[in-house]
């Protein structure tokens, strides 16, 4: 074994007499270009053939994916526009390790209300705007709309969907007993594919009436997890989504209004925080078969200096979960003040982002930019929404 | 030679290594620090280093950075494996994160090279299966090129571009925005 790694390297040698002459092996150069941004990506495919035959490899599109980091986004209104009723709405996803800001989504238009995230999955952002439910991704700019909702329906989940390899918007409609959930399908022009059957009796009471829109899911395993909500007594409602079954997961030991689900380390793992975000916690589900939860981070974020007076006429303040994030061993806060700051997990202080706008949101959404191509995006370019707008 | 055990850690640890470079210039170092680079590792575990490593592909003024390198990312892997199970605790926490940011400093300052010099330690990375450094310094180099044009590249790394002026247009129309 050792004999015949030390003759591949050997044979490496000549590659490496010619580095003078400026020569790198052909593994390295692509070594260093799937490091590159996807916005270079590409531009360079405009450099000759074989850069762009590079780039174009599925392939490549999923390595690149694999490398890019997955990086939690927070929304703001700009407030710089000069023309009243006008708003200028954007997305930004924000690296906690290089503090670096960079734009996903930019919206300008009359009404902010009519542009909303619901999800996000392997790079695709799932957003309704007015009445329709869009799949776009921010690395290609490519958009597409997946169909309009029927009435009274509220989005539960996007999810990718292993066996068919469809991205699936998971809606719920009806009143009451009527109640039921349907899929909305990227590409299958917004044909309603099936409806779910309802959880048990039991379970389902619950489930019915206790999804609230703006929870958000997460998908590990071909599994959809949603946050353990007192209404249905703090445990996690999983969906298998092969088998579109309803089940029960045991939370982690620890009670909170809001506990939101995030992944992290390939991991589901759960957030916490009180009613003033002093201090923060980070549960990770060590085993999932055994539902193993562990209290990986408890940060104190009290040398940060965030104003705990309840602003009352912010409804903010009864969100407190909606205000801080984990992600890269670093802790991203929202204040009352509309400041961003992030700590390391000692809670100290590492920076301090003065947001020039308001309604600074962390969405709980996290985007991991992809360049892989899908079919859905080719046949709707009278249908893309103007969300990327100086961008 | 995996049976050793750990009972031998401690004196292989303080065991020199003579690395060798291609215009004969001889370097000593700890068995720890050679050991980032994985071909030095498994001449190492082949008991083939007596007499020192010779190392045909690199110069003497790339090996000194490497090992440079090496010394100060040794010592950081020596301080992961003694901490790696406590992570909530706080003390282990802050000795981390202090050392992960002078880490941090002293890899910004050891990129700052000519081109040149950072493609030969990208060769030198590669040869000797250095993969933090290979990581590096192939990101330094992302990094560098990232905001150029397509002109740009084909000027600073000689390419011949040999699309036709349709197959160009044609990228160009796809993604404008990516071009502004």
């Amino acid at each position: 074994m050792a004999g015949t790694t030390g003759g591949r390297k050997r044979k490496r040698s000549g590659s490496i007499a010619a580095a003078a002459a400026g020569y790198i092996p052909e593994h390295l150069v692509q070594r260093i270009l799937l490091l590159l941004p996807s916005r270079s990506v590409l531009r360079f495919r405009a450099v000759c053939k074989a850069w762009r035959n590079f780039f174009s490899d599925p392939k490549f599109a999923l390595e690149h994916h694999r490398l890019q980091p997955d990086l939690p986004l927070v929304s703001i209104l700009r407030n710089d526009t000069k023309e009243l009723r006008t708003v200028d709405y954007c997305v930004k996803a924000l690296d906690l390790r290089t503090g670096d800001f960079r734009y996903v989504a930019r919206f300008t238009g009359a009404d902010t209300s009519c542009l909303t995230i619901h999800g996000s999955c392997d790079g695709l952002l799932l957003l309704s705007y007015e009445s329709s439910l869009y799949v776009c991704n921010p690395a290609t700019h490519q958009c597409t709309r997946i169909g309009t909702p029927s009435y009274s329906s509220y989005f539960v989940a996007f999810y990718r969907h292993d066996s068919t390899g469809e991205y699936r918007a998971l809606l719920c409609r009806g009143y009451g007993s009527d109640r039921n959930f349907y899929i909305l399908v990227a590409g299958s022009g917004g044909r309603t594919i099936g409806r779910l059957p309802i959880p048990s009796e039991e379970d389902g009471y619950n489930f019915r009436s206790a999804i609230p829109s703006g929870v958000v899911a997460v998908l590990l395993r071909g599994n959809l997890h949603w946050p353990p909500e007192p209404w249905y007594n703090h445990r996690i409602l999983v969906l298998n989504t092969a088998t579109e079954v309803f089940r029960w997961m045991d939370p982690p030991p620890v009670t909170r209004e809001h506990m939101p689900v995030i992944e992290m380390e390939g991991k589901l793992a759960i957030l916490s925080c009180g009613e003033d975000v002093t201090v923060v916690e980070l549960w990770l589900l060590e085993d999932y078969e055994k539902q193993v939860w562990v209290c990986k981070y408890q940060v104190e974020l009290s040398a940060l200096d965030i104003s705990t007076m309840p602003d009352l006429h912010s409804e903010y303040y009864y969100e407190g979960w909606l205000r801080f994030f984990m992600s890269e061993g670093r802790v991203a806060v929202v204040t009352p003040q509309q400041r961003l700051l992030v700590s390391d997990m000692n809670g100290n202080l590492q920076e301090r982002f003065r947001c020039y706008g308001s309604l600074l949101r962390i969405t709980q959404y996290t985007l991991k930019e992809s360049l892989v191509r899908h079919a859905f995006f080719n046949n709707s370019e009278d249908e893309s929404l103007p969300i990327f707008q100086g961008l | 030679m995996a049976s050793a055990g750990s009972g031998d850690e401690k004196a292989a640890a303080a065991a020199m290594i003579t690395l060798i470079s291609s215009d004969n210039e001889k370097f000593e170092v700890t068995e720890a620090t050679a050991t980032l680079s994985q071909t030095i590792r498994h001449m190492i575990e082949d008991g083939c280093t007596d007499g020192g490593v010779p190392l045909p592909n690199v110069t003497s003024k790339i090996l000194a950075r490497v090992i440079e390198y090496c010394k100060k990312h040794a010592t950081a892997a020596a301080g992961e494996e003694g901490s790696s199970s406590s992570f909530s605790d706080a003390a282990f926490l802050e000795v981390d994160r202090a050392f992960l940011e002078e880490l941090e400093e002293f890899d910004d300052a050891f990129l700052e090279v000519d081109r040149a010099t950072l493609f030969d330690l990208i060769l030198a990375a590669n040869y000797l299966d250095i993969k933090g450094l290979l990581n590096l310094t192939c990101q330094k180099v992302a990094d560098s090129v990232k905001g150029k044009t397509p002109e740009q590249i084909r000027e600073m790394y000689n390419i011949v571009n040999d699309l036709t002026p349709e197959e160009e247009a044609e990228i160009r129309r796809e993604t404008q925005w990516a071009f502004e």
